[in-house]
């Protein structure tokens, strides 16, 4: 179940403290129960920076949001990429 | 830790590792002791230590594949010796908004092309890829957004940075 997160950040570093974010005043988060971002829903696009990587614009619409992952092989499983 | 300046236990991230391991200076280590470590778990804290970078570079990492990415730069598929038979694949890639900065990211040793490496990383099997009528999708560093209900996807984001 999808429920609407206090705010609109996409993710959060787990080291650097550093978050992506959707800087549309109408845009919003959907989270699950522990409050991982799922989903992002733009009725009219956004802008979504992070401190580090230059700001993207999304047009129009709802996403799924997804975290790229990588293969650790010393423990031979795929896992998401920590920043 | 050390009891009474008798013996001493060394960790890293709770694995207990040789003490070399914990004190020598990242920057100091040899790439070659990758080959002396037999347990899974220490050979892990010995890559984060020295870095896959560095580490690749030692080992004399083989190029598999390259690809110069419409958006995102050039991607290199590598291949290193792990030690005891074992062969590791990385992709290697710059930051797109950060130049000169380099990321390397461990995929699955199937990964025989740049392309199909970006695949599992992006999360997408070939089968969702269709250049022409799939959906854009977008990119920030770590996270992807993609569009809700699509099931056909370009193959590369629209934009990345």
């Amino acid at each position: 179940m999808e429920k609407k997160l206090p705010h609109k950040r996409l993710a959060e570093g787990e080291v650097t403290g550093h978050f992506h974010e959707a800087t549309a005043q109408d845009a919003v988060v959907y989270g699950d129960d522990a409050g991982e971002p799922l989903k992002l829903d733009a009725p009219n696009g956004t802008d979504v920076t992070h401190q580090e990587h230059d700001t993207i614009t999304v047009p129009p619409g709802q996403y799924d949001r997804v975290i790229v992952q990588e293969y650790d092989h010393p423990e031979e499983e795929a896992r998401r990429v920590v920043d | 830790m050390e009891y009474w300046g008798v013996f001493a236990l060394y960790h890293l991230n709770g694995v207990r590792v040789p003490d070399w391991l914990a004190e020598t200076p990242s920057e100091k280590l040899d790439a070659q002791k990758l080959h002396d470590l037999d347990n899974a778990e220490v050979r892990r804290e010995f890559v984060r230590k020295i870095g896959v970078e560095r580490l690749s570079y030692s080992l004399g990492a083989a190029t598999l594949d390259t690809l110069q990415a419409p958006v995102g730069g050039t991607y290199t598929l590598l291949e290193l010796d792990a030690g005891n038979g074992s062969r590791w694949k990385y992709l290697r890639m710059e930051n797109p908004s950060l130049p000169e900065v380099w990321h390397v990211e461990g995929v699955p040793n199937e990964c025989d092309t740049v392309q199909k490496a970006l695949n599992f990383r992006n999360g997408l099997t070939e089968d969702q890829i269709d250049e022409r009528e799939g959906a854009e999708w977008y990119q920030q560093g770590d996270v992807i957004l993609r569009p809700r209900g699509a099931a056909k996807f370009k193959r590369f984001p629209s934009t990345i940075s």
